[in-house]
């Protein structure tokens, strides 16, 4: 993909047909004008027009309670009502399986932050992330957590992460109930805001961590403060509201969009007609040059 | 070759004016002698002014704060950047000594198309015209940074649009002169002067061309963009809107990279042509030296991606844009050696020409290796966006493109104004301007790798140091300009006459009077050897 995107630009020699901008979208909300952080994840995951943006975000619901009768199955496949797993405070994530985009990353940054967090998990907190794709499966669910419990080395208890999936039903009732808007993307993939979730015990929404560090080429892109997470599993525990300082993060979105595309397909016309062009200016010159020096008798 | 035995009855081109008077005798003038003249002139003076920016900057940061506000700085920085490059560089060598003995060195009448010619002139005053205009109103002196990055130059209040449009401007004036000059060597040449008896610097000027012809309308369309976006919000470069920022920096630097190749290869011609003459020796290699330039400018395309290694690009794309930027250096290496070798054992005669060539060949050496250092992936990670930075690009630039210039200068300064300098001081010159120019640079390297973010306007108080020392630097590399410019200018003047050949060079424009006819050669040349066999 991203080669293909260099390729693309490495024929951009000429592109005046460039008039054709992907750019006359409509307006966005200030939510979707991702600033700071956001607008650096955002290209490489190629932001969005048609996608239109407008439907994907978070609307924060804080002091309001997660759907806590939403049923899920857990890795082994045993349906709960959400409430099972609620009952210390509890950090949320929201993200599907097959993401090749930003979700492995935002877990692999949560589970590096998680080892260095100083309350105990599974005794004073615990990690729930839930996908919200509905094809996904409990067998998806534990290879999944297998995977980031091994990463995260032995000293983290597996009950203290655990990782569901639920059907298209539930799913929603838990996302509208935090917020979250996502959308599907025809065959594969769904656009999404990423954030963590913060509950309380009672399964009250106390806090929105957004992923506002985006560091490309470092090993692990997307990083928590491990003192953000201490404080909000604190502060959970008691109960207490935070509004966040930064309410804007990254967005993951599958696919570039189709303005891009197109864009990308008329650097690629007008670079090769450029080089078409100079060659036969080449040729050109080069025959022309030829008769002159016959004609001159000064040829080799 | 007929040698210039004989000087024609004609008077040198200076007194040929043709129907116009005044100053239009020059601005309407299509001889490319004229054109090569008044490029000389304008670089000079851009080259004063953006010197002088580059010297506030240097005074700024001994005290930041107490000279200019952060703002003041930002613009300044931004605009020492465009003009030094856009102004002053880029046009640089083939623009001045390109226009006035690409003809020469192939023993012709003129330039392919002559109008065109004056075209660019026109385009090139055009753009410089507004960019000056650009600091006086709708927001004043840009503050992007002279690559103009996204979103930078969509957000900043400053004259964004009207200062780009100057440099796409610019830009055109490169395209034409780049098409001029690939087809002047292809279709003027003189008779018997093959492709291997071309000098040398007719062959940078060549590849060069061919960089300018291929990349410019990239930089154009992409400036164009910016203003599209600014003015009527579409949304190529914003993410918000679709876009992506990564887009403004692949396409600016598909351009900005090769555009380091505009600059620095006819420099290598400059080059290539003085140290044979001062070592009185045929050029070593000169199909190697030939090649390679040829070799720089192709390679020299798949590079740019070495300025993104922390923009963000995938492991894969970063890799191979670190490799192929190793295999970029060959070619410049190969050139070094053959310089060297061409010096090896040759009746040397360090006149200021070969004096400032050598000090190219010595500073260039260091920039191009510590390109090495910047270009290797991981060395980058640490090195980017640091004064390492600034001092290698200024070590290639200034180091190497601007010592070429004032190499050329003195070479080709008789030929051009047919009066001599003052060689000694010329001599002297040279020396305080190396002394200034390695402390002012030089620290820097040491500044960057301790940690100094480039572009910065304060820091901690530990770099101090090195800032001071850089900055006594900049005073003495500005005494040197000075009294290299003094030399010249006095040698305008009262500088004795010179003869047609006083280095005792073989190619062609030293076989005719200094300065030159207005129609070159009496009779076309006929070629019937090399351009370095000396006697």
């Amino acid at each position: 993909m991203e080669m293909g995107r260099i390729l693309a630009v490495c024929f951009a020699f000429l592109l005046s047909g460039a008039a054709s901008s992907p750019g006359h979208e409509k307006e966005v909300s200030p939510r979707e004008q991702t600033g700071g952080a956001g607008s650096q994840a955002a290209p490489a995951t190629g932001a969005s027009d048609e996608e239109a943006p407008g439907e994907v975000g978070i609307v924060e619901r804080l002091g309001q309670y997660a759907a806590l009768d939403a049923v899920f199955h857990d890795e082994e496949g045993r349906a709960r009502p959400l409430r099972q797993w609620v009952d210390r405070p509890v950090i949320l994530s929201l993200i599907y399986f097959d993401c090749d985009r930003i979700c492995p990353q935002f877990l692999g940054g949560l589970a590096e932050a998680l080892e260095k967090a100083t309350p105990v998990p599974g005794k004073e907190y615990r990690v729930l992330t839930i996908s919200f794709d509905p094809k996904d499966t409990p067998r998806g669910a534990h290879n999944a957590r297998r995977n980031y419990l091994k990463a995260m080395g032995s000293g983290f208890p597996g009950e203290a992460w655990r990782f569901l999936v639920g059907d298209a039903y539930n799913i929603q009732k838990l996302l509208d109930s935090v917020g979250f808007s996502i959308k599907g993307e025809g065959l594969h993939g769904f656009s999404h805001p990423t954030a963590l979730i913060v509950l309380s015990p009672e399964g009250k929404i106390v806090r929105y961590l957004y992923t506002t560090n985006y560091a490309y080429g470092a090993p692990s892109r997307i990083t928590f403060l491990p003192f953000d997470l201490s404080m909000a599993v604190s502060d959970a525990a008691k109960g207490k509201v935070v509004q966040a300082v930064k309410a804007d993060g990254a967005y993951c979105l599958p696919r570039q969009s189709k303005g891009q595309q197109a864009f990308f397909t008329i650097l690629k016309i007008f670079g090769a007609a450029t080089l078409l062009l100079l060659t036969g200016a080449l040729i050109g010159m080069i025959l022309a040059g030829r008769k002159i020096r016959r004609r001159d008798g000064t040829g080799k | 070759m007929e040698q210039g035995s004989s000087a024609p009855a004609v008077g040198s081109f200076y007194e040929d004016r043709g129907k116009y008077r005044g100053v239009r005798a020059w601005l309407m003038s299509v001889d490319h002698k004229r054109i090569g003249i008044m490029y000389l002139t304008a670089l000079l003076l851009f080259f004063s002014a953006g010197t002088v920016l580059g010297i506030l900057i240097r005074l700024s940061l001994i005290d930041p704060g107490r000279f200019m506000s952060a703002h003041t700085y930002n613009r300044l920085f931004t605009m020492h950047g465009v003009i030094q490059i856009f102004l002053f560089i880029i046009p640089g060598i083939p623009a001045s000594f390109g226009n006035f003995f690409l003809p020469l060195l192939i023993g012709a009448r003129d330039v392919a198309f002559p109008r065109l010619n004056r075209f660019s002139w026109w385009l090139y005053l055009t753009g410089a015209a507004l960019a000056f205009l650009s600091l006086f109103f709708g927001g004043g002196a840009l503050d992007t940074g002279w690559t103009f990055y996204a979103p930078y130059s969509l957000q900043s209040q400053t004259n964004v649009s009207f200062a780009v449009f100057a440099v796409f401007l610019l830009g055109f004036s490169s395209i034409f002169t780049g098409l001029n000059f690939v087809t002047t060597i292809h279709r003027l040449r003189a008779p018997g002067m093959t492709w291997y008896r071309l000098p040398l610097f007719v062959w940078t000027l060549y590849a060069t061309g061919w960089v300018q012809l291929l990349a410019t309308p990239v930089i154009a369309v992409t400036l164009l963009l910016i203003i599209l976006e600014r003015f009527f919000g579409l949304g190529f470069f914003d993410p918000g809107k679709g876009g992506d920022p990564l887009l403004f920096e692949h396409l600016f630097w598909i351009y900005s990279h090769p555009a380091v190749y505009i600059m620095i290869l006819p420099a290598m011609g400059v080059i290539s042509e003085i140290i044979p003459v001062f070592a009185r020796k045929i050029v070593f290699g000169y199909k190697a030296v030939a090649f390679s330039s040829l070799a720089i400018a192709s390679v020299g395309y798949l590079v740019w991606g070495h300025h993104m290694f922390t923009s963000g690009m995938s492991d894969t794309a970063r890799t191979v844009f670190s490799l192929i930027t190793f295999l970029v250096a060959v070619p410049s290496g190969i050139k070094v050696f053959n310089w060297i070798s061409t010096l090896y054992k040759g009746s040397i005669k360090l006149d200021a020409p070969l004096l400032f060539a050598l000090t190219f060949i010595f500073l260039f050496s260091i920039g191009g290796l510590t390109g090495l250092l910047n270009g290797a992936l991981a060395t980058n990670l640490h090195l980017h966006g640091t004064y390492f930075i600034v001092a290698h690009f200024h070590y290639v630039m200034f180091g190497g493109v601007g010592f070429a210039f004032f190499a050329g200068l003195h070479y080709w300064f008789p030929k051009m104004f047919g009066r001599m300098y003052d060689e000694r001081t010329a001599k002297i010159g040279c020396g305080i301007l190396f002394v200034g120019f390695n402390l002012m640079y030089f620290s820097m390297f040491i500044l960057g790798v301790q940690g100094m973010p480039r572009r910065y306007f304060d820091y901690p108080p530990h770099y101090f140091n090195g800032q001071l020392v850089s900055t006594i630097g900049s005073w003495i590399a500005a005494a040197g300009i000075a009294l290299i410019f003094f030399n010249l200018v006095r040698a305008l003047f009262r500088g004795r006459s010179a003869p047609a050949d006083p280095w005792g060079g073989g190619t062609l424009e030293w076989s005719i009077p200094s300065p030159p006819p207005a129609e070159n050669f009496g009779e076309t040349p006929v070629v019937t050897r090399g351009p370095y066999s000396y006697r």
